[in-house]
């Protein structure tokens, strides 16, 4: 890490004031784009962006590999367009369960079973790896119920139905995750030998 | 802080998703936004939750979207993934455009840029790609005309540069065969004077210093030039002007535009960057001429 970056970052969180206007100034220059489709509640947007660097800093998520300035950049982006996306909360998007292609039950990996599935986006068949009872609890969810509603319907006590949809959201991060580092040994090995080459 | 909240962070994580669809009641609403605005670990389980919420939606998570957009992501399976989704949603594309759009009052032009079909040395440069008729205006198909014919007067200069290197090191009897960039690596770049100020007037100390590691091999770099501001009496033409570190004019292009998107962006060939800091100037044509700059300190890649 930058040693000017480490700076800043302890600063910032012993709440210096200087740090911390500059770093809301980066914050409030970076999310401008959003500010349109924000307008409504741009100082809780603001507030929010502070927070959850603040909570990002302080878990040492950052390791330096950018700049603390770009990170923040990428941060702002992120958590705007997860604001945008509340905001929509987007109860008419929740898929219908028949679209989902179905995958083999059992293969060597996750990424092959989606590579010899026929189906048809990449991310459709990786979340027909999840199970239905999860699909169906989140197309309500995405469909606007509360879980008063979700537990009547469903016939489960309240209690039952939060611990469930917590396993169901731990099963789709781990999914995530599982995907995301069989993809990333996927990409080491199809590394060109050529490109080691030295050019000159 | 976790000790503290320890029953309360059972709680709130089982009541996120709910959060989220806007259906709790208002004091557990207000309980639950208490809470995860003071407890780190409740902040880590509604990003998996807001994760979790875009996957089952049928949507690519957002962090990938905005590393898709800065071309942050390497060439491979999550490269697809995103470029593929993308490609067939229109919540996501409107959403890829925002994320690369200047800051601009009027935001929400309409219309949805597709992205260029992947190559072993493309990023997701959204930037230079020609797109299809869409719902864009006329001002919008005029910067597309114009950054295109630059773009292509570029890489057309580049060729022949190339070609001419490779003729005179065939000449000399030294082989470097190198296969055409027709994706140059692009490099983002943030102000590090974000505000322009007026042309000849001092310009405040660097702020911010790029730091860029600029890739070995490719004769050419797509430099992208993002988060300036000009004041909006400033006209769309501008030229541009890269300083080695002791100020000496390297590389000047005239009459540049913006692209698509908004952002600066040009294509150089990479020799002329200086090996170890420049400066780049973006300098506006018109009655109230601005000067926008971008500091840049280069280390070069390993092979």
């Amino acid at each position: 890490m930058h040693p000017e970056d480490q700076q800043l970052i302890a600063a910032f969180l012993d709440g210096d004031t200087e740090v911390v206007s500059r770093v809301r100034e980066w914050l409030a220059q970076a999310s401008r784009r959003f500010r349109p489709q924000l307008r409504a509640s741009w100082e809780d947007v603001q507030q929010e962006l502070l927070l959850e660097v603040t909570s990002l800093l302080r878990s040492e998520t950052f390791r330096g590999d950018s700049r603390l300035r770009t990170y923040l950049w990428r941060v702002a982006q992120c958590t705007c367009l997860n604001l945008l996306r509340d905001q929509k909360r987007r109860p008419q998007d929740s898929p219908a369960e028949t679209e989902f292609p179905e995958l083999p039950e059992r293969g060597p990996s996750v990424l092959r079973r989606i590579e010899e599935a026929q189906a048809v986006t990449q991310l459709q068949q990786l979340m027909s790896s999840m199970p239905a009872d999860c699909r169906r609890l989140w197309t309500l969810i995405l469909a606007g119920q509360s879980y008063r509603q979700m537990s009547e319907e469903l016939g489960i006590a309240v209690g039952t139905l939060r611990v469930r949809v917590l396993r169901c959201r731990r099963k789709a991060q781990a999914l995530w995750d599982s995907w995301s580092a069989e993809a990333q040994r996927f990409q080491q090995q199809q590394r060109s030998p050529r490109r080691r080459r030295a050019v000159k | 802080m976790t000790s503290e909240h320890a029953v309360g962070c059972e709680s709130v994580a089982e009541l996120l998703p709910w959060w989220l669809n806007g259906t709790l009641a208002s004091d557990e609403a207000r309980d639950v936004q208490e809470h995860i605005q003071q407890c780190d670990s409740c902040r880590a389980e509604l990003r998996q939750t807001r994760r979790a919420r875009d996957l089952h939606a049928g949507h690519v998570p957002a962090e990938e979207l905005v590393d898709y957009a800065l071309g942050n992501l390497p060439d491979g399976p999550h490269f697809t993934l995103v470029q593929e989704h993308v490609q067939q949603c229109e919540a996501c594309r409107q959403e890829l455009e925002l994320v690369t759009s200047p800051a601009t009052r009027d935001a929400g032009t309409g219309g949805a840029p597709t992205v260029a079909a992947p190559t072993p040395l493309a990023r997701a440069n959204v930037h230079t790609d020609s797109v299809p008729p869409g719902t864009w205006g006329v001002q919008t198909w005029r910067r597309l005309a114009v950054a295109a014919t630059l773009t292509t007067f570029v890489l057309g200069a580049g060729w022949f540069y190339e070609r001419w290197q490779w003729q005179e090191q065939a000449r000399t009897n030294t082989s470097t065969l190198q296969e055409p960039v027709l994706n140059p690596p692009v490099l983002n770049l943030l102000a590090s004077t974000p505000v322009a100020v007026a042309r000849g007037s001092q310009a405040p100390a660097s702020a911010f210093i790029n730091e860029v590691t600029l890739p070995a091999g490719s004769p050419l770099l797509t430099l992208v030039l993002l988060d300036g501001t000009f004041d909006e009496a400033t006209t769309s033409e501008a030229e541009l002007q890269i300083l080695d570190a002791q100020g000496q004019l390297v590389w000047q292009g005239n009459n540049l535009t913006r692209n698509r998107d908004g952002h600066f962006t040009l294509t150089v060939p990479a020799e002329v960057l200086p090996q170890s800091a420049f400066t780049l100037q973006v300098m506006t044509i018109g009655e109230n001429p601005q000067v926008l700059r971008y500091e840049v300190k280069t280390l070069l890649a390993s092979n």
